[in-house]
């Protein structure tokens, strides 16, 4: 900020760029980013508390309950792909590239789409066979983690819906595109959180 | 008088109720803040007055022990989470851009998010009175299995409801003063030469990022276990009860640093002004300030050292540890105080007052610290004594000493001398009649969140004291709302800068105009302001000519560029 | 200052979560898995957010 005298500058891109470093939406979508860091923390610390505490884990009547195929581990390659295309569309965008944007956002908001559909089946199966959110704490924290990592996956897939809108709507350019950067941030922190997921819940 | 403002009469316009109910600049979110606060302090202080009401004698004399858990939940939870944390972040708002020189915080709509979320929240967690089974009642610590459902009403879906939006609107907040601490600052303004209480909210803001999400996931957990069958606490199905306790003081420690290190920042601007002394050892007091900001994650479990599943040689250790920075900043104010040349306002005498009651504060904590000791006296009311010496003593006197050092540029008026100092001496009787009785009270084994204790226990008298200055501290309120009152209307002119202050919000008019600073003078120090009253006369000639230069608005900046 | 060296500060934390877990796992004590975590998390939250910051300000002090 050059100058006190404007006020709010209404180019916060052209603010940033004079003082250098991530711009202040950008910034904030970071900040946030590190916080639901600490908000997964929190759930995860009571899984292996949970877990520690346990003679054996998981349990008896779910030690084969937790299936990698055919949902889930399909899905977490849809995922990890639609972080790639969701990285395509920001370089796209970068370029001026308005078509390309576009394209890969509705690529990766379908595949974003098609993971939640995917948990959900996963679900249904899952309390068919027992494994209900009220089946003991290895239920609990369970369904507590993905659940939650869902809302974030559906919170993603609603800014992503609202990127493609705006995409749609040439609302975006080489020049700004803060919304396309942050959303892509928080959409591959919800990727990362996941193989996380993944790793804990299914393979350790 | 040192001012930039180019036309001081202009900034004082009246905001009618729209302006206030839609604004997002950030000097009238600080003062809903500040409103909103108080309101919430005053609610929180009358069930303080119920509770020693019913201690001031044994027996159960006014309400049933259901309600009276009742009555010290939600004191607490009003003070904590509806009063202290939230006032501290209005003082934020309103200090922090223009300290830094900055037109207004980084997302001006998000902070009026954050404020909004905050009067919503506390009705919710109020209207758990008006529910069958009363409001929250497992003390502001909500500990399970107490919180369960099988002994805690909808009540407690409520009080966590209510504390997951009050979380969720720090969270944001702490977002906004980080970006805008770090990204917004005026030219000049350094990381070091920024005014300690900006550090404070700096170091403050990172507690709040990280911390405060950890509480969110356990508030989210207990209310699974609570209405969808989850059994995360639930010890016969494998859960695990002190998993709660973990998770919850994870966060509620550093919560306590967020308590207390704005109110510090205040006191530290307070303390330099009123001595006419720089602040002793102004880069010790930054790097206190973020020892004290790590340290407090690191001792979390001294809350817990009685339930058997803490490492306590640790936790010991690390509380210990805390103290050496702690330390250094009162040491730092009173080498500040040391020679200055003092004039007692009453901003500084609230400031005298939180050094003086948060030093007893700490080193009965530093008792606590020891784990043998802890062992005696976790869970009475020598703890009791210690929360409020540093909350009370510290925080509030703190928020006070902010209150009188800004009124005047937040309205343009005075707040009379002698009914604050009324009010101080009034409340720092009745703050030292009330819980200094406590530390015995503790030592000789008072448990803590009882409704009633026997006549034989010999502890009749110091409750009965402890009840009267209770009621002193309430009746220090009466001189500071007819300060308010009558400043507000007829209070001596203030002028922009009636202390001779050292710091930015001083170098314009008060109150400031919408976008701060018309323009702003040179940043070579942590004292702008002072720097700008006692340049030598030739340079402020060349101020003079800067400004008839600054027609064009680009020369609206520090004088020697060019 | 070098943004790189924002991350020393998830070091540290890391250091004490491994001081937290190692502690009474080697010397006898209470072992708190839940609290390890916790720790470990915020040491990279804390790093991230560190990292952010100063690349966020870079160019100027």
């Amino acid at each position: 900020m050059t100058s006190s005298t404007t006020a709010m500058t209404t180019e916060h891109g052209a603010a940033a760029h004079a003082r250098g470093g991530i711009s202040n939406p950008i910034l904030g979508m970071l900040l946030f980013i590190t916080s639901e860091v600490m908000f997964f923390a929190g759930l995860f610390a009571a899984y292996f508390n949970v877990r520690a505490a346990g003679p054996i884990w998981p349990p008896l009547e779910f030690a084969d309950k937790l299936h990698i195929f055919p949902l889930v581990g399909p899905a977490t390659v849809l995922l990890i792909l639609s972080s790639f295309t969701c990285q395509v569309g920001v370089w796209a965008i970068r370029r001026n590239d308005r078509r390309g944007l576009t394209r890969a956002i509705a690529i990766t908001v379908i595949l974003g789409a098609t993971f939640l559909v995917m948990q959900a089946i996963d679900y249904t199966s899952l309390y068919a066979e027992g494994l209900r959110l009220d089946a003991g704490p290895f239920g609990s924290t369970y369904y507590t983690l993905t659940g939650f990592h869902g809302a974030h996956v559906l919170g993603g897939v609603i800014m992503l819906s609202v990127v493609l809108y705006r995409s749609l709507s040439g609302q975006f350019s080489a020049a700004h595109h803060d919304m396309v950067e942050a959303t892509s941030m928080y959409w591959h922190f919800v990727d990362v959180v996941w193989i996380a997921l993944f790793s804990i819940l299914y393979i350790l | 008088m040192a001012t930039t403002a180019m036309t001081p009469a202009a900034s004082a316009y009246r905001a009618g109720l729209y302006e206030w109910l839609t604004t997002t600049d950030h000097k009238k979110i600080g003062i809903l803040y500040l409103v909103n606060s108080l309101i919430f302090f005053f609610v929180g202080g009358l069930l303080a007055l119920a509770v020693r009401t019913e201690l001031a004698m044994p027996g159960i004399q006014f309400f049933k022990e259901v309600v009276y858990n009742q009555l010290f939940t939600m004191h607490a939870s009003f003070m904590l989470f509806l009063f202290v944390i939230p006032i501290l972040a209005g003082f934020g708002n309103y200090a922090v851009p223009l300290m830094i020189g900055a037109p207004d915080m980084a997302f001006p709509r998000i902070n009026a998010l954050s404020f909004w979320m905050l009067p919503l929240a506390g009705i919710l967690m109020a209207t758990g009175f008006l529910t069958n089974g009363g409001a929250a009642a497992a003390g502001w610590t909500s500990y399970s299995p107490l919180a369960e459902k099988a002994y805690s009403g909808m009540g407690t879906d409520l009080w966590i409801v209510a504390v997951i939006l009050i979380g969720t609107s720090s969270i944001l907040g702490a977002i906004n003063f980080l970006v805008t601490i770090f990204k917004m600052r005026a030219p000049g303004m350094t990381m070091f030469r920024m005014p300690i209480m900006v550090w404070t909210m700096l170091v403050t803001s990172v507690l709040v990022l990280l911390a405060t999400p950890v509480l969110a996931s356990a508030l989210i957990m207990l209310f699974i276990d609570r209405n969808y069958g989850g059994h995360f606490f639930d010890p016969a199905t494998g859960g695990n009860a002190i998993l709660w306790q973990n998770v919850f003081w994870f966060y509620s420690h550093p919560a306590v640093y967020i308590m207390v290190l704005p109110a510090m920042g205040i006191v530290s601007e307070v303390l330099p002004v009123f001595s006419r002394k720089p602040l002793f050892g102004y880069k010790a007091f930054v790097f206190a300030t973020a020892g004290i900001g790590a340290l407090g994650f690191s001792v979390w479990a001294h809350h817990m050292f009685t339930t058997g599943s803490v490492y306590l040689p640790f936790f010991s250790l690390m509380t210990f540890l805390i103290a050496i920075p702690t330390g250094v900043k009162m040491f730092n104010w009173i080498a500040t105080l040391f020679r200055g040349q003092l004039t007692f306002s009453t901003p500084l005498i609230f400031a005298l007052g939180f050094v003086s009651m948060f030093l007893i504060g700490g080193i009965n904590g530093a008792f606590s610290a020891v784990v043998p000791v802890d062992f005696a006296i976790h869970d009475t009311y020598w703890v009791v004594a210690h929360l409020h010496y540093v909350l009370f003593g510290g925080s509030v006197f703190g928020v006070f000493a902010g209150v009188y050092y800004w009124f005047p540029k937040m309205t343009g008026r005075m707040l009379n001398e002698g009914l604050g100092k009324v009010q101080f001496v009034l409340m720092f009787v009745g703050v030292n009649l009330t819980f200094f009785p406590m530390h015995q009270l503790g030592l000789v084994g008072m448990p803590r969140r009882i409704a009633d204790y026997s006549s034989a226990a010999g502890w009749n008298d110091l409750n009965l004291l402890a009840t009267v200055g209770s009621f002193i501290i309430g009746a220090s309120m009466l001189p500071f709302l007819w300060n308010v009152f009558i400043s507000l209307s007829s209070g001596k002119p203030a002028g922009d800068d009636p202390w001779e202050g050292n710091t930015l919000e001083w170098a314009t008019s008060s109150p400031p105009p919408p976008y701060n600073f018309d323009r702003l003078p040179e940043i070579r120090s942590e004292r702008p302001v002072f720097d700008l009253r006692h340049r030598p006369r030739p340079e402020s000639a060349d101020l003079q000519l800067a400004a008839e230069a600054s027609a064009a608005p680009e020369s609206a900046g520090p004088a020697g560029h060019h | 200052m070098k943004p790189r060296l924002t991350l020393l500060i998830g070091v540290v934390f890391l250091v004490v979560a491994s001081i937290f877990y190692g502690a009474p796992t080697l010397l006898g004590g209470h072992v708190d898995v839940g609290g390890t975590v916790m720790l470990v998390g915020l040491a990279a939250a804390m790093s991230l957010m560190a990292y952010v910051l100063a690349v966020g300000t870079a160019s100027e002090s």
